[in-house]
């Protein structure tokens, strides 16, 4: 219970950077980023979570979003890095390389 | 029973109605926004299953890995920066929270392991590791009654009980060190358990939280109902509602919270904030006229608050009940609803007398050139619970007063019909919550009607036909037939505008196993004599 507790929290805290990573590559809309991320096992995400970090993420102007028409129904709404994004996406994933790194050490008893 | 499509819409308007709840504190664009992405998400989904695989289990699959409605205000709540914080360091903060997390949790887990280790050797005669330990709480000490079993503990009230089935838990009762005796089932069944303070079963994978709630002087216990919807399915807990004193809750005592609806109108949210006031009862006294509201008004929009309605932004995305209001001389209003039932109320003093006799407020306001109608949805709920009410947006249609005299649709004309004869076929018209809620020749349900004949034969014989061209045979007695479940489906034969009318109750499982109201299915008479009292019948 306490893993699952713990992995559940971590994932959640990490979906910003995952979505923005994602984004990184190019737009998309939010439900084919559902069926990219659902591909990577370890990321166990509901599809609904992604939504409302959206909604956060384009408030604070890390994304930026656009609708275009979809052959197979309503209009699509598109999201894309903003410039704020990929410059704070840079910083999120310089410190995520230091904390695994981080841990690591702490794992081999290295405290040199 | 109910179509696929149907069956899908419910299930996706309760999630997004649930979802909804959970983003009330949500500023309206952003809810707005994110309720259309989930909903297209949900459409998508939808329009990718095979059409033998729409079935209700996987809609509840594909509802189940959309996740719980709570994650969505989780995850959408904003870390309001500070002055001079900007989101970059919003971020780092967040990273840095990861980070300790992500230390103390490794910490946490070679702890876990290491335990046994490290207890050994600070222990060393091998004492029993206890991994609970026990903290009493007073206030829970003895024996609780179980009156009430509610969604979230908000939906209680001591004035009206909302679980109308069988209550599985009948008591609990807390003793000291940690052990709490249930009795449970029709059988009333014993058995032990433990608790400590604030959870029930605390050793369970998933304990069962309580909360004691002080409501009108008496403490009232919500426990968490940790069924297999919760453990298995990921849902959230329901709770039990249990009290020291059954006999001293007043729905218990009083027979007065009756509901007095006698339109649909359990399909609305329920209003959230509590104050102070309380909508007074109108009373039949004459009340000034009030020209200026003189019309026909036509409902576009329900929402929470006068303030949330934004003109050609309908914020409520279900149907509507209210249709449109008229008001004329002398102080009179008419209702107008979606089923076309109308109801006559009177009016003045910016007050309506509602349907169910409270008094809703409303007040007129123009905006983008465009005069509008904002009334107060008062009902029984909102009275007894002291809610506000939510509001009906309307659009000025016409300015006459065009008055109504007594309209012939305000009353349906129906009459029992004793001892009918009901041999012969009948033919499914129309499926409906109420019977009231039947007017020939409109179609109260939109949807395909799985039941579509009945035929009574002698020797109380009856077949059911469904639209998957099967067919069913029971037993019927006078008033009753026998479909096998756990009660009868009773019918009602009235006469309406000269033609014979059967209302058939539609026994499901929302009847046998969740308790609720049975729908009807409408039947007409199509092949059989009409006339009354046929000895067939008795």
């Amino acid at each position: 219970m306490y893993i699952e507790n713990w992995q559940t929290q971590l994932r959640k805290g990490l979906l910003d950077v995952v979505i923005m990573n994602l984004l990184s590559h190019g737009p998309c809309h939010g439900y084919e980023m559902v069926r990219q991320l659902k591909k990577i096992e370890g990321l166990k995400m509901r599809e609904g979570n992604i939504y409302p970090i959206l909604v956060r993420l384009e408030q604070d102007a890390l994304i930026k979003s656009y609708t275009e028409s979809s052959s197979d129904g309503p209009p699509r709404k598109y999201f894309k890095l903003a410039s704020a994004g990929k410059a704070i996406l840079d910083q999120m994933n310089t410190h995520w390389e230091q904390m695994v790194g981080s841990i690591k050490q702490v794992k081999q008893g290295d405290f040199q | 029973m109910i179509d696929e499509k149907s069956l899908w819409l419910k299930a996706k308007n309760d999630y997004l109605e649930l979802i909804e709840q959970a983003l009330a504190e949500v500023e309206y664009p952003k809810r707005y926004d994110l309720l259309t992405q989930v909903e297209r998400h949900l459409e998508q989904k939808y329009a990718e299953l095979p059409p033998e695989g729409r079935t209700w289990e996987s809609f509840r699959q594909i509802i189940t890995e959309m996740g719980p409605p709570e994650d969505y205000a989780v995850l959408l709540h904003d870390d309001t920066p500070q002055p001079g914080q900007s989101v970059q360091g919003r971020h780092q903060y967040k990273l840095l929270i990861t980070v300790v997390l992500v230390v103390f949790s490794a910490a946490a887990v070679w702890l876990i392991i290491n335990a046994p280790k490290i207890l050994s050797r600070l222990f060393p005669p091998a004492k029993p590791v206890v991994t609970l330990q026990f903290k009493s709480d007073d206030r829970i000490l003895g024996k609780w009654f179980t009156i009430d079993f509610v969604k979230t503990m908000d939906m209680f009230s001591p004035a009206k009980k909302t679980w109308q089935g069988d209550l599985f838990l009948k008591t609990l009762d807390f003793k000291n060190q940690g052990v709490v005796e249930r009795c449970v089932g029709d059988d009333e069944r014993n058995s032990n358990g433990f608790w400590t303070n604030g959870k029930l079963d605390p050793n369970n994978p998933i304990p069962g939280l309580y909360e004691i709630r002080a409501i009108d002087g008496y403490d009232y216990l919500f426990m968490e109902w940790i069924s297999g919807d919760v453990t298995i399915r990921g849902q959230k807990p329901q709770y039990y509602v249990l009290t020291r004193d059954p006999q001293k809750v007043p729905f218990n005592i009083t027979t007065t919270s009756e509901k007095k609806e006698d339109i649909p109108v359990s399909s609305e949210p329920q209003p959230q904030t509590i104050v102070e006031t309380v909508p007074i009862i109108v009373t039949p006294d004459p009340v000034p006229e009030e020209p200026a509201v003189y019309g026909k008004w036509l409902a576009v929009d329900y929402v929470r608050k006068a303030d949330d309605f934004i003109p050609g932004q309908q914020q409520w995305k279900k149907k509507m009940l209210l249709k449109e209001m008229q008001f004329s001389a002398p102080s009179t209003a008419y209702w107008t609803f979606t089923n076309d039932v109308i109801k006559q109320t009177t009016f003045g003093e910016s007050t309506v007398q509602s349907v169910n006799d409270y008094a809703a407020k409303y007040f007129r306001k123009t905006l983008d050139d465009q005069e509008y109608l904002f009334v107060e949805w008062t009902t029984l709920e909102v009275v007894e619970k002291k809610q506000v009410p939510w509001v009906y947006v309307l659009k000025r249609e016409t300015v006459e007063p065009a008055p109504k005299t007594a309209t012939a649709q305000s009353v349906q004309t129906a009459a029992v019909v004793e001892a009918p004869n009901i041999l012969g076929k009948w033919t499914s018209v129309d499926f409906v919550r109420e019977m009231d809620d039947f007017v020939p020749g409109r179609k109260f349900w939109q949807g395909e009607m799985f039941l579509t004949g009945l035929e009574f034969q002698t020797r109380r014989q009856m077949w059911c036909s469904f639209n998957n061209s099967s067919r069913v045979k029971h037993s019927w007695t006078p008033g009753k037939v026998d479909v096998g479940e756990s009660r009868p489906a009773l019918y009602t034969v009235k006469e309406i505008d000269g033609n014979q009318y059967m209302f058939f109750e539609w026994i499901s499982g929302d009847v046998t196993i969740r308790g609720q109201k049975p729908f009807y299915y409408v039947l007409k008479k199509t092949i059989g004599s009409s006339a009354s009292g046929s000895r067939d019948s008795k």
